[in-house]
């Protein structure tokens, strides 16, 4: 595809963006950007899942002459392809390493116990998290980096506040699924950063998720495609809903609204299903605050328990109540408002 | 009781009783508690915040009503024992972890929500025990060629770059009126809604402001238009499609006729200039 898309395009190679061209154009929309490229009609329906912006201006392109596509947006879909293309590829050079030949996990880390640990994944540990000594401040912490892009930070406007305040630590990183289960988490001992997200998504998953959702996805993007290209090229990095206000600077590329109608792994998701979680996590902030560590880590993971077991022993009933599939009753109506009761 | 084998010589190593049948909890063999007591604490916590120390005020109170000549244990002890208790609960499922799965997606879903809570416990209780994914252990691989890429070459487009997004925004924010929305002032307002409260008075102070911001705002977006051509041809240096599809639809007046068909490339051309230059930590 490469061939076809370099000589329909006159783009110049420095042009257009750097490594988050892959946030708008990942890997999966290069062959719907190479058709649109060539003219082909076809890609429509794939551009409205990959990259709705493309889409919507394809379809008005076509209005606008008679059914076919301008030279115009031929040339743009083939310099955004060509330039993530690029981008990918370079990215890849500096990780030419095997993963076969990644040292094992040693035992003592596969099976330490998570009341000591403070980490605690429904799947084994996968990989260690390597380090990267050339990339300076690789695991600092880094909520509070932001800065323009011109300036060296991650050109989002988005201000956090900074956690571990008052002496505390800096709390707890959780992973939900869609059906508001909690499928991991673990104790941040000083802030959190996307290091969390990216270590834990490294370490724990097999294969990377198709979509992560993260109030900070606009940066996790570029963090995690820097580090593990070949792991996370198949994964988009959004921003929930709710967080969405707060970047004034992203684009639409990087909400998980913009994909809600044409891409099937979001339609439904509940995107605060996090924020469900963490508003029930309150409940424990104050006990958890004056207790030792051990003891706020075994307090910590048996309500997340309790939580885990409370949705899905009501969403089995609920199933069988109403004759209907688990998978539909997770995310039924009546199991929220059973949460609001609580 | 029976003397522990290991320890023949202690004064507390004694194994008891498990007492799990009668739905007890042997804590220490002189403290033991009912399943019902700890599983209540248990729901309590779960369903508002509930400290040990009001839980066992709770009970204290029940034992002095019901005219128990026994005390309850003090909070301490209470807390040692639920944590015992935890400690030797398998609450959900049978296998490790199954607690940590959803029933439908499995431990690693395809689709998740990362997010992260401030519920941090005092940091001089921190020990080197916790070790987090984020760690790098001695024995984690090393990739010392992974580097920060280079950005000196998106840099070309630098200043282009910043402005052609900028003239994105405004663009697209321009109103039927055909000039940008007064800053500072509600989106719904138009001119005619400013000037309107003041017509029969002496100009006062509110006045005054909202003059000055709609001759900001006038400013602005003369600076703006006059600005368009100078982006255009910079960015058809670099890109001749983006130059001109920034000159078709960007570096336009606002048409009522057109402004639906052109929304489309608003977005689309914002969304492509937002990433030229993105640089990487």
């Amino acid at each position: 595809m490469l061939a076809i898309v370099s000589s329909s395009t006159h783009a110049h190679p420095q042009v257009l963006a750097y490594e988050s061209v892959l946030q708008f154009a990942p890997v999966s929309s290069w062959d719907a950007l190479g058709m649109l490229a060539n003219g082909n009609e076809a890609c429509i329906d794939q551009l409205v899942r990959e990259v709705p912006a493309f889409a919507v201006a394809a379809i008005q392109d076509q209005k606008n002459n008679d059914g076919s596509f301008s030279e115009d947006i031929r040339g743009l879909a083939a310099f955004v392809c060509l330039r993530a293309e690029r981008v990918m590829r370079a990215l890849l050079q500096g990780n030419n390493h095997d993963e076969r030949a990644s040292p094992a996990i040693p035992p003592s880390a596969a099976g330490d116990d998570w009341r000591e640990t403070g980490q605690r994944y429904g799947g084994p540990i996968y990989r260690l998290r390597p380090s990267y000594p050339s990339l300076p401040h690789d695991s600092r912490i880094d909520r509070s980096v932001v800065s323009e892009d011109s300036a060296g930070g991650i050109g989002c406007s988005k201000y956090y506040e900074s956690y571990g305040k008052h002496g505390l630590t800096g709390g707890v990183f959780a992973i939900w699924c869609p059906h508001l289960i909690c499928v991991g988490w673990h104790c941040i001992p000083r802030g959190e950063g996307r290091n969390d997200a990216f270590s834990a998504l490294f370490t724990r998953w097999k294969k990377a998720p198709s979509v992560v959702i993260y109030d900070f996805a606009c940066a996790l993007g570029p963090y995690a495609m820097l580090r593990e290209p070949e792991f996370f090229k198949d994964t988009r990095f959004l921003i929930d809903d709710f967080h969405a206000k707060g970047h004034t600077r992203c684009t639409a590329a990087c909400m998980l609204r913009t994909y809600r109608k044409g891409n099937s792994h979001v339609t439904k998701t509940n995107s605060s299903a996090a924020e469900c979680g963490n508003s029930a996590l309150t409940r424990i902030e104050k006990s958890v605050s004056y207790m030792s560590q051990r003891h706020a880590v075994v307090y910590t993971g048996v309500f997340l328990e309790i939580w885990n077991r409370t949705r899905t022993v009501h969403a089995l009933s609920i199933a069988q109540t109403h004759g209907m599939p688990l998978k539909d009753a997770m995310l039924d109506k009546r199991l929220y408002l059973h949460l609001e009761e609580q | 009781m029976q003397a522990c084998s290991k320890h023949p010589n202690s004064q507390t190593h004694y194994a008891g009783p498990d007492m799990r049948e009668l739905g007890l909890f042997n804590f220490s063999n002189y403290s033991v508690f009912t399943h019902e007591l700890l599983n209540s604490y248990t729901s309590r916590c779960f369903c508002h915040p509930a400290p040990f120390h009001a839980f066992c005020r709770t009970v204290r109170f029940d034992y002095q009503n019901h005219l128990s000549e026994h005390v309850f244990v003090n909070n301490d002890t209470f807390r040692k024992a639920w944590f015992s208790w935890m400690g030797i609960m398998q609450l959900f499922g049978t296998a490790l972890n199954q607690s940590q799965q959803c029933p439908i997606r499995g431990p690693e879903p395809d689709v998740c929500i990362a997010d992260a809570k401030t519920l941090g416990f005092q940091q001089q209780h921190l020990t080197s025990s916790l070790t987090p994914p984020t760690e790098v252990l001695r024995c984690a691989p090393k990739r010392a060629d992974v580097r920060p890429l280079p950005e000196s070459s998106a840099c070309v487009l630098g200043d282009a770059r910043r402005k052609g997004q900028q003239l994105c925004r405004w663009r697209a924010s321009l109103t039927k009126h055909g000039a940008s929305k007064v800053g500072n002032i509600d989106g719904e307002l138009s001119d005619a809604d400013v000037d309107a409260a003041d017509v029969d008075a002496d100009e006062t102070g509110a006045a005054k402001q909202s003059r000055a911001r709609r001759n900001a705002r006038d400013k602005v977006d003369k600076d703006n238009m006059a600005a368009m051509p100078q982006v255009v041809v910079a960015l058809k240096k670099q890109s001749k499609v983006l130059g001109n599809l920034f000159d078709r639809y960007i570096n336009t007046a606002w048409e009522d006729r057109k402004e639906t068909k052109r929304r489309a490339f608003f977005v689309l051309l914002q969304q492509v200039g937002f990433f030229v230059g993105y640089c990487f930590i």
